[in-house]
């Protein structure tokens, strides 16, 4: 860390004493939007909205303690350079592995008028040749065969 | 000599040796906690089952997180105090965070493990889930008051069964074993349970209590040479663990000597074969079809194994094994005698039986009501128990183990009793709803019931519903027992508790829809253990009245219940329907961990690593704290680095504890 004659260090710990209450009190938020009633957003329970709160109170959190207490503020030029492409180059292949997990879930098999709602693939990638077996073709099937 | 950049920092990143070092490993710690979150994310998402919500007490996670950053604060100022050279300081800031990682896992272990793993869950057939505690037998005058179930036993009665041919019916328990895969310790187990319910046993050797050899008349036996002795095992033989050793090591090394004698007679049935067509034997070798060089092979083969067999190369050889060997040898018309000659032998010990790996004893007691005992999923016996229940009670049930052991008998009052302290209905709505009712005919009104006027009615289905819990006699404390009949008429029932549940849930949509929102699945079709009590505490009289009492009463509150429901506490426990759940009836119980659902899996998985990165980094600390003394006086700047490095990985696990606690505490 850049300095520690101390002057640096009192104001450095007056630093850790406002972060550390900080998180003491986004930890209190955090539990008073789950379960107060009227500080719940969105619809009423977990939905979408109180998860991404939840996570970005939790994110902010994360940040102080990176931030103030892992001294990413306090460092020199190179300090700073050398652990954010470290740490930052981690998170970034993280994400990348998590998005790959989420590609297992794509599946591009296509059926005529079959296709996944929203799905980007092109009218001339469906299988024209196929016929897609649906209980009701199969129901119409049998009465057919009933009526031969 | 002096290792460069562990006080001063590089030139090049600005930084010591050792902060460059416990980034990357930090770096590396987020790829792995990165990987476990991203896997607790997909879990729930794919899930087919209802994901649990709020399945763990807030307190408990709050006060670890409180905890937490306290202790991350005292970190650093530990490092302030070094770095002004304050050895006091740093010795009273570090010992606040070892506290602090102490107390830490002091509520995570004792508490919030112990008490999953105290806790049951049963899925039924149906998908209806209920958790609980399992109800501990109690005695009084040395009376039992409660059957010794205790959830694990499997009891089992003995079926009725022809034994051998035209002998009378015999009650048995049948004990198959399966030799190469049996677990001895579990035999122990079994012959102590034969004791106890007065239980004979017996090989059992087929329906034919006789067989003809060649005009004499001989009990069927298995009988073999081994290691120089001669053993026979004959219907009086008794289950015995060195028996099934010695009928293993014989049968594994008959089998090891066939497929040695099959893998060698293929090896010259080919070379052979390749000779031969060489020679030109196959005319039209080049358009021979595989199957059929195959068939050509086999058949080569065939013949060499049997000479070798006639030639008694091989130690584990029977009569049979060589008559057979001689039907496909001595084909000549000149060799009928001598084929003959191997019949005689084959027809003289017909009464001996193919060794298999499977061995079949019968239990069987004069004793009325007898039975066995069995726990079925303890490690300790063989690794636990795959239960296959048949539904022909007349003619038993197969009990299969994990070893292969299969016991064929009558599965008798086993199941497990249990204090439910929550009922959830989702999973069967979800899924046994669709086995129930697949022409889609019945509404889910019929099953669950519905509330008219604040009365409550009853569908046609909600009996089948809960078909699978039955209601037991109630007893818990000597002040309990003294009052059962009072008892009895006001306790718990599974279905009053349901009744009150959804009269609640009637008046909470109400309550909600007058603000514009909707009721949850887990509010409807869950009742939570809080609600027991509350429900019990105002009588099960849910109305617009007492629903206020109900919604204000401490036990609601998010607060209340520092380690879940207290089974120990008469107040709470008397909420608490106590049910039987025949073994029958249950499609999974676990007590709640990783077996039961995902979300205990990767609940168990972050926390426990987690944990484990607490207890390591408290240990480097404590190390510091306990031998950084000499280093102080000699280099303090080295120490103040060094106590900075632990104080980072110190924070990554503080990070880690930020996202978990929200994620699984209040989601």
């Amino acid at each position: 860390m850049a300095g520690s004659s101390p002057e640096e260090i009192a104001k450095v710990k007056k630093a850790f004493l406002v972060v550390g209450g900080i998180l003491g009190i986004c930890t209190i938020l955090t539990v008073a939007v789950a379960v107060v009633p009227w500080m719940d957003i969105g619809e009423h329970g977990l939905d979408k909205k109180d998860i991404i709160l939840g996570l970005c109170i939790a994110t902010f959190k994360a940040t102080c303690v990176a931030a103030i207490f892992m001294h990413l503020c306090f460092g020199g030029h190179w300090e700073k350079k050398t652990i954010l492409w470290t740490f930052f180059g981690s998170i970034f292949f993280a994400g990348a592995m998590i998005g790959l997990i989420a590609l297992a879930d794509f599946n591009p098999i296509t059926f005529k008028g079959n296709l996944p709602q929203g799905s980007s693939l092109p009218e001339t990638q469906r299988h024209e040749a196929y016929d897609p077996v649906t209980l009701e073709s199969l129901e119409e099937e049998k009465e057919a065969e009933e009526s031969h | 000599m002096e290792i460069p950049y562990i006080v001063e920092p590089r030139k090049d990143t600005g930084l010591f040796n050792s902060k460059i070092a416990i980034w990357l490993f930090l770096a590396s710690e987020v790829m792995l906690f990165g990987g476990l979150f991203s896997a607790y994310i997909f879990l729930r998402l794919g899930a087919d089952f209802p994901w649990p919500e709020r399945a763990l007490p807030i307190v408990p996670g709050l006060i670890n997180t409180a905890i937490l950053i306290l202790s991350s604060v005292t970190v650093v100022f530990a490092w302030a105090e070094l770095k002004l050279r304050n050895w006091r300081g740093f010795q009273v800031y570090m010992s606040i965070t070892l506290l602090c990682a102490v107390i830490f896992m002091a509520i995570k272990l004792p508490f919030e493990y112990a008490g999953k793993f105290s806790h049951q869950a049963i899925r039924a057939e149906n998908f209806v889930s209920i958790e609980g505690h399992v109800i501990k037998p109690k005695e009084k005058d040395g009376k039992k008051l409660h059957p010794d179930s205790l959830g694990n036993y499997l009891r089992v009665k003995p079926v009725s069964t022809e034994v051998y041919a035209g002998e009378e019916a015999k009650p048995i328990i049948s004990l198959s074993v399966n030799v190469t895969s049996f677990y001895p310790k579990y035999y122990d187990h079994i012959l102590k349970q034969a004791e106890e319910g007065k239980f004979d046993n017996y090989l059992y050797l087929g329906k034919a209590k006789e067989i003809d050899c060649n005009g004499e008349k001989k009990a069927p036996v298995y009988s073999f040479s081994f290691e120089g002795k001669e053993h026979t095992f004959d219907a009086n033989t008794k289950l015995s663990i060195a028996d099934l050793q010695t009928f293993k090591d014989y049968f594994v090394a008959r089998r090891t000597q066939n497929n040695e004698v099959n893998a060698k007679s293929l090896r010259k049935a080919w070379k052979q074969f390749r000779k031969d067509r060489k020679a030109g034997k196959y005319p039209d070798a080049e358009g021979l079809r595989d199957d059929q060089v195959v068939g050509i092979v086999t058949g080569i083969a065939e013949k060499v194994r049997a000479e070798a067999v006639l030639a008694d190369k091989y130690e584990f050889t029977t009569a049979a094994d060589k008559y057979e060997a001689a039907k496909i040898v001595l084909t000549g018309d000149n060799q009928k005698d001598e084929l003959a000659k191997y019949e005689l032998e084959a027809k003289k010990q017909a009464n001996v039986l193919p060794v298999t790996a499977k061995l079949t004893y019968h239990f069987h007691s004069a004793e009325k009501g007898a039975y066995m005992k069995f726990v079925p999923a303890k490690g300790t016996f063989g690794g636990g128990t795959t239960a296959v229940f048949s539904s022909d009670v007349e003619n038993g049930v197969t009990i299969l183990h994990r070893d292969k052991t299969a016991l064929t008998g009558i599965n008798y009052k086993s199941g497990i009793e249990i204090a439910v302290d929550q009922i959830d209905i989702r999973h069967w709505m979800k899924v046994g709803w669709l086995d129930d009712d697949a022409d889609g005919k019945l509404s889910l009104d019929a099953y669950i019931g519905k509330v008219e006027n604040g009365e409550y009615i009853k569908g046609a289905k909600t009996d089948e519903l809960f078909a699978a819990f039955k209601n037991i006699d109630y007893y818990t404390t000597q002040s309990e027992i003294d009052a059962l009949a009072a008892r009895e008429k006001d306790g718990p029932t599974i279905e009053k508790v349901w009744a009150a549940h959804m009269k609640w849930a009637a008046l909470r949509e109400a309550e909600l829809a007058a603000k514009g929102k909707k009721i949850t699945e887990f509010e409807q079709y869950v009742v939570s253990w809080k609600q027991l009590v509350a429900y019990r505490d105002v009588d099960y009289k849910i109305s617009a009245e007492t629903y206020k009492t109900i919604q204000d009463a401490p036990v609601m509150q998010w607060w209340y219940g520092f380690k879940g429901p207290d089974h120990y506490n008469d107040k709470i426990e008397r909420a608490f329907p106590h049910v039987f759940v025949p073994r029958e009836d249950i499609r999974l119980e676990s007590n709640l961990t990783p077996k039961w659902n995902n979300y205990y899996a990767i609940y168990f998985t972050i926390t426990g690593l987690h944990g484990l990165h607490v207890i390591g980094g408290a240990i480097v600390l404590a190390y510091y704290l306990f031998f950084g003394r000499k280093m102080f006086d000699s280099n303090p700047e080295w120490l103040a680095n060094r106590v900075e490095v632990g104080g980072l990985f110190w924070h990554f696990v503080d990070l880690v504890w930020i996202f978990a606690f929200p994620i699984f505490y209040l989601m």
